[in-house]
């Protein structure tokens, strides 16, 4: 077993409903020209009530009013064949979407890493489960002969000495011929496809075109290059919906997929990411932008979820909104969070990062910051708020208060002065000239405060600061 | 064969790092900076991977004085500490003074709930040294979740309260009291031990 | 209330290169105002502006006391001061010795230099943040007896304990405390242009220069009121007892030049008057004209007067070294537009072609010295150099920085920069300066360059080099001169 094919048997109506949140009503998809609309592909529920594909949009409409009837859209799904590939790379570096409908990937390298068939296997299910796309998945030597078993197959794992057998009892009908194909077998009599490979090749060449004879030879593991998949190095996804969505909560799935879809993508590209965009697009207004940032990169699609979601809480929409895209251009490598090399981190454990990131989404950018000290005499203006961790300066002055008031207000309190005054002259350059002398009072109470007063007075006092 | 050291002598003496070091927070006494007070608790300092509170007659009495070295200790040991919800700015420049390496430290302002909220995130972590709090009229039970979050994340809870709180019980494993006229500090709680029946005198204020 | 007396010790002149920020002439005006008795100018390894500081305690009242500041390279921060002539020809002597051991600009001084120092120098030693003990030690022995612990207070948080705190460690050292200001500028106002200055000389901005600023404006002459707010009385009766030992004036000064110039059988007069009347019949072949002739007369006449031929000999000398060893020279200057100069060689214009005025080559109502300048070809301004130090001695020639005036085009531009203008902002300001007078700038000139005359930033800036340019201060020239034994 070298290759596995994940097929998507109702790729079209995934791609839709895992955008909207679980419901049971029914879904078509609808195609073709406004005069000749048919349906593309309906969801179980509408299955249930007799829809199917190809029937006229009047037909189905006459089955059932009630529906929801959506426009099949081939881009959209394109975007979904492209995640879904960048999702599979990220477990090998073999992937081809040569086919549509299903995914092939080279595992034979891969095992040695996500462990034997059946527990990868399993892994790839469950991914594929979350990602909300049915599936059916076989391993078979070769690409070809995994996606033709793909067909009739779920679950199947099928190594070299069985392959023949296994490729000849499949019906010509599910080999992937052209139906013209698989018709022109069945009325030479070929029902199987041992039949096929044991007819005379002179005859098939003769009677087909030559892509068949090529098909059969590739099942049989004639090596034929395949075109690999190359992840790009953006990611941007978009959903919209059908009716404008006016609450906060009601973003809330829309967004969760496509963070997941963003954590897909860069987790498949063994990167992550540092900033996002998530676009909000209005009916009447500009869309509004919210800028995602991190102090690290990351590719935990909770995590990134829990960040844009705090950011969300956070914002005010100026309008219902219409639909919804991520945009990540810069995808920087990913760095795991760096611990000591034996150090156990009980369950729950965040990076410092993390943590700061958590704390930055719910609380706000300015509501979370470090501190520096600064070169300047005017106590204000010695310290700064610091965004980014930095290296200190050294401190100007010997005796400076651990907490300093914001706004310094009259001092009111009986005092006697410990130590002053300290003149503090200084900011001409900034219109903010400070002409003060700073005394260390005790209060009665016992508190060591900071006050200042006007250069050579002895008051009034105004208090800047306690030494505590 | 003088340079053949046994391997455990070196364990013992901690010349060689083992990687693994037994319980972070516990392997090493965090003292208050007040030798005589350090010397009446049984950890020799702040009770590891615990919550301490710290009740106080009013702000300016050489309350954050007691939590200076151990500040200073973990931020040089590349541990953050977050500064949440403070009655005032946290001066850069006198933090540095004592000591205390500023780019570990992390201020948060946030209202009551979210203060609480955010002590909680920071403390069981795991990502962090100390975690400084001002709650306001916290519940017995945000202060347990406050302890318990401590346990798990192994971090220094440290809950700064008006004295007026004494009153109460508290989950919290050690329990200071600042007082006034003159400066001292009263153990009224800690777990493991009896606190000292007398209150220990902290120095008056000081230049450095 | 009766005031303590103050002589104040330690403080700077703009001679102190972006360092000092009042010109003598401010300094003294202040500190006859402030009613101090003595005002000691102790520029950093500098006597440079003691002729104008000698001329401003004349014209105030106040006495001047002669020092200098040293960082010595390997001890402490000291002030010399001067009580007699030895002292002063010892202060000059360690200037030569410090500013020769290091490059131009800057000077470096060792404790080995500081040896068998006379009894007319005093040492303030000037104790850094956290007095090394060991400083007061090595200079008290240095200089045993005139030693004393400079204390200078500027309004820190506990200027009171410092005080406490130096004061027990002169006690424990044996020294004598005093009070000093460490003053940099006269006036309490002019801390924005110290700032200003300060910023340039650090190649920073004044908003970045925050580690090299002051935090206050307490260097500067204070009051005697404030003084004693801040010195105990004793400290400041102890400024008295020094400045009256430093009883030394320039007045007593007289310069000897080189006597190896004149051969036997000549004296200065004579021998000068040879080598005009050689030179005179090498410059004019068919004799000078009748102007000339007078000119030259006039001028030895006039050099006579004044003792100025040793002058006239050594600069000859140098000038006959250099074109023999066919180093481009030229000279210029007032002094050197005279036909003695022309015959002598030391000029190539001829005087009488030009109708120069012979007062203005040297004045004797003016009664300064004359003042020739000599461009030598910049690659071998070194052999000059060499050879004056071998003819006359290192201990009698020395390099002089001369302070030139700031131009209002550097000076605005240094000014800009300091307060943070963006570069093409400076180039603009400097460019209209050509037609801008410092002291009216031309708001229209401004707005043309697309300036807000009124915006505080530009009003701070113009304001700020006009104070410079007042200064008169400036960057160093190279400059050779024989110097006073």
């Amino acid at each position: 077993m070298h290759w596995a094919c994940i097929l998507f048997p109702h790729f079209a109506v995934d791609g839709v409903q895992r955008q909207r949140p679980p419901s049971a009503r029914p879904l078509a998809m609808l195609t073709g020209p406004a005069h000749r609309r048919v349906v593309h592909a309906v969801n179980d529920a509408a299955a249930a009530r007799g829809l199917k594909a190809r029937l006229s949009v009047q037909a189905a409409q006459a089955l059932t009013s009630d529906c929801d009837w959506v426009e099949f859209d081939a881009s959209a799904m394109e975007r979904d064949r492209q995640l879904l590939a960048a999702w599979a790379y990220g477990f090998s570096s073999q992937v081809s979407l040569a086919f549509d409908d299903a995914l092939v990937l080279e595992i034979g390298q891969s095992i040695a890493l996500f462990g034997p068939w059946p527990d990868f296997e399993r892994r790839l299910r469950l991914e594929l489960d979350d990602l909300g796309f049915r599936h059916r998945i076989v391993a078979a030597p070769n690409a070809w002969a995994a996606r033709t078993l793909a067909n009739v197959h779920d679950g199947l794992g099928v190594d070299a000495p069985q392959l023949s057998g296994a490729i000849g009892r499949l019906p010509v009908a599910a080999a992937g011929f052209a139906p013209d194909v698989t018709e022109a077998f069945t009325r030479m009599g070929l029902r199987r496809l041992n039949q096929v490979m044991a007819a005379p090749r002179e005859g098939i060449a003769r009677r087909f075109p030559p892509h068949v004879l090529d098909w059969v030879d590739a099942l049989c593991g004639r090596v034929v290059p395949l075109r690999m998949y190359r992840p790009p190095s953006t990611f941007q996804r978009r959903m919209e919906f059908d009716h404008e969505i006016e609450l906060t909560s009601g973003l809330l799935f829309p967004l969760r997929r496509l963070v997941g879809d963003l954590a897909t993508f860069v987790r498949a590209r063994d990167g992550g990411v540092q900033r996002f965009q998530v676009v909000f697009e209005h009916d009447r207004f500009e869309s509004t932008v919210l800028d995602v940032g991190m102090l690290a990169p990351e590719r935990d699609a909770l995590r990134l979820l829990d960040v844009a979601c705090h950011r969300l809480d956070r914002l005010t929409l100026k309008a219902p909104v219409r639909a919804v895209s991520i945009v990540a251009d810069d995808l920087p490598p990913f760095v795991p969070p760096s611990g000591d090399l034996f150090e156990e981190h009980p369950q729950g454990a965040l990076s410092f990062d993390q943590l700061r990131e958590r704390l930055r989404a719910r609380l706000g950018d300015t509501e979370v910051h470090g501190m520096a000290t600064d070169f300047d005499h005017r106590p204000e203006r010695a310290w700064r708020r610091q965004r980014e961790r930095n290296e200190p300066l050294a401190a100007l002055a010997d005796a400076r208060p651990a907490w300093m008031l914001e706004k310094p207000i009259l001092f009111r309190a009986r005092h006697r002065v410990l130590f002053g005054p300290e003149r503090v002259e200084s900011g001409w350059w900034d219109g903010d000239d400070v002409r003060r002398d700073y005394y260390i009072v005790e209060t009665d109470a016992g508190q060591v405060a900071w006050v200042y007063a006007a250069s050579g007075e002895r008051g009034p006092f105004m208090l800047h600061g306690f030494f505590a | 064969m003088g340079a053949v050291v046994a391997l455990d002598q070196l364990l013992a003496e901690r010349t060689i790092w083992r990687g693994k070091a037994p319980a972070r927070a516990s392997s090493r006494a965090q003292p208050t900076g007040l030798a005589a007070l350090d010397a009446a608790l049984p950890f020799a300092g702040w009770p590891p991977a615990s919550l301490s509170e710290v009740l106080v007659a009013c702000d300016g009495l050489g309350e954050l004085s007691l939590l200076w070295p151990t500040l200073a200790r973990l931020t040089a040991e590349g541990r953050p500490v977050v500064v949440i919800g403070p009655p005032y700015l946290p001066y850069a420049p006198a933090w540095h003074l004592a000591g205390v390496a500023l780019d570990k430290v992390t201020v948060v302002h946030a209202d009551a709930t979210r203060a609480m909220w955010a002590a909680e995130q920071c403390l069981r972590s795991s990502a962090c040294g100390a975690v400084l709090c001002w709650p306001k009229n916290p519940t017995d039970q945000a202060l347990r979740r406050l302890q318990v979050a401590s346990e798990t994340g192994h971090a220094l809870g440290f809950v700064f309260r008006p004295e007026r709180a004494a009153d109460n019980p508290s989950p919290a494993a050690l329990r200071l009291h600042v007082q006034a006229h003159p400066r001292r500090v009263r153990v009224l709680k800690c777990r493991g031990a009896n606190p000292p029946p007398h209150s220990i005198p902290m120095p008056a204020f000081a230049l450095a | 209330m009766s005031l303590s007396g103050y002589a104040e010790l330690h403080c700077l002149s703009a001679f102190s290169f972006q360092r000092g920020a009042s010109i003598a002439k401010e300094l003294f005006h202040r500190a006859a105002h402030v009613g101090y008795e003595a005002l000691a100018i102790t520029d950093e390894c500098s006597l440079a502006g003691i002729v104008r500081a000698h001329e401003a305690a004349q014209e105030m009242g106040v006495r001047l006391i002669i020092g200098s500041e040293f960082q010595l390279h390997d001890g402490p921060k000291v002030v010399l001061l001067v009580v007699d002539h030895d002292g002063y020809t010892a202060l000059c002597r360690l200037i030569t010795v410090a500013r020769r051991a290091a490059e131009k600009g800057s000077y470096r001084l060792t404790r080995a230099d500081v040896r068998d120092v006379p009894d007319g120098l005093l040492a303030l030693w000037v104790p850094a943040k956290e007095p090394d003990a060991e400083h007061g030690r090595w200079l008290s022995a240095v200089f045993p007896q005139r030693c004393w612990l400079a204390i200078e207070l500027h309004r820190g948080i506990d200027d009171e304990g410092r005080c406490r705190r130096l004061r027990a460690l002169a006690e424990t050292l044996g020294l004598r405390a005093v009070a000093a200001g460490d003053v940099h500028y006269h006036v309490r106002q002019r801390r924005a242009l110290h700032d200003v200055m300060t910023a340039i000389r650090h190649r920073t901005t004044v908003a970045r220069a925050g580690a090299f600023r002051f935090p206050n404006a307490e260097r500067h002459l204070r009051s005697r009121r404030a003084l004693s707010a801040i010195y105990p009385a004793d400290l400041l009766d102890e400024t008295r007892r020094i400045a009256e030992r430093c009883q030394f004036s320039l007045k007593e000064l007289r310069y000897t030049y080189p006597r190896e110039l004149v051969p036997d059988g000549h004296t200065p007069t004579t021998w000068l008057r040879h080598l005009t009347e050689e030179g005179a019949r090498w410059r004019w072949p068919d004799g000078p004209s009748e102007k000339a002739r007078t000119l030259i007369e006039k001028e030895l006449a006039l050099i006579a007067d004044l003792n100025y031929e040793s002058y006239f000999l050594t600069v000859h000398d140098i000038v006959r070294f250099a074109r023999r060893q066919g180093i481009l020279c030229q000279g210029r200057g007032s002094a050197a537009n005279s036909a003695v100069c022309f015959a002598l060689g030391v000029t190539e214009i001829a005087p009488d072609l030009i109708g120069m005025l012979f007062e203005r080559f040297i004045s004797k109502e003016r009664n300064e010295p004359p003042d020739i300048d000599i461009d030598f070809e910049h690659e071998r301004r070194e052999e000059v150099l060499q050879y004056v130090f071998n003819r006359y001695g290192r201990d009698r020639a020395a390099l002089t920085c001369v302070a030139t005036s700031y131009r209002g085009r550097s000076a605005v531009r240094d000014v800009a920069k300091a307060l943070g203008l963006a570069a093409d902002q400076v180039g603009a300001l400097a460019s209209i300066l050509d037609a801008w007078s410092v002291e009216t700038p031309a708001d229209a000139l401004l707005r043309e360059a697309g300036f807000d005359p009124d915006a505080p930033i530009i009003r701070r800036v113009t304001a700020m080099t006009a104070e410079l340019t007042r200064l008169r201060v400036g960057r160093d020239s190279c400059k050779k001169q024989p110097k006073a034994n």
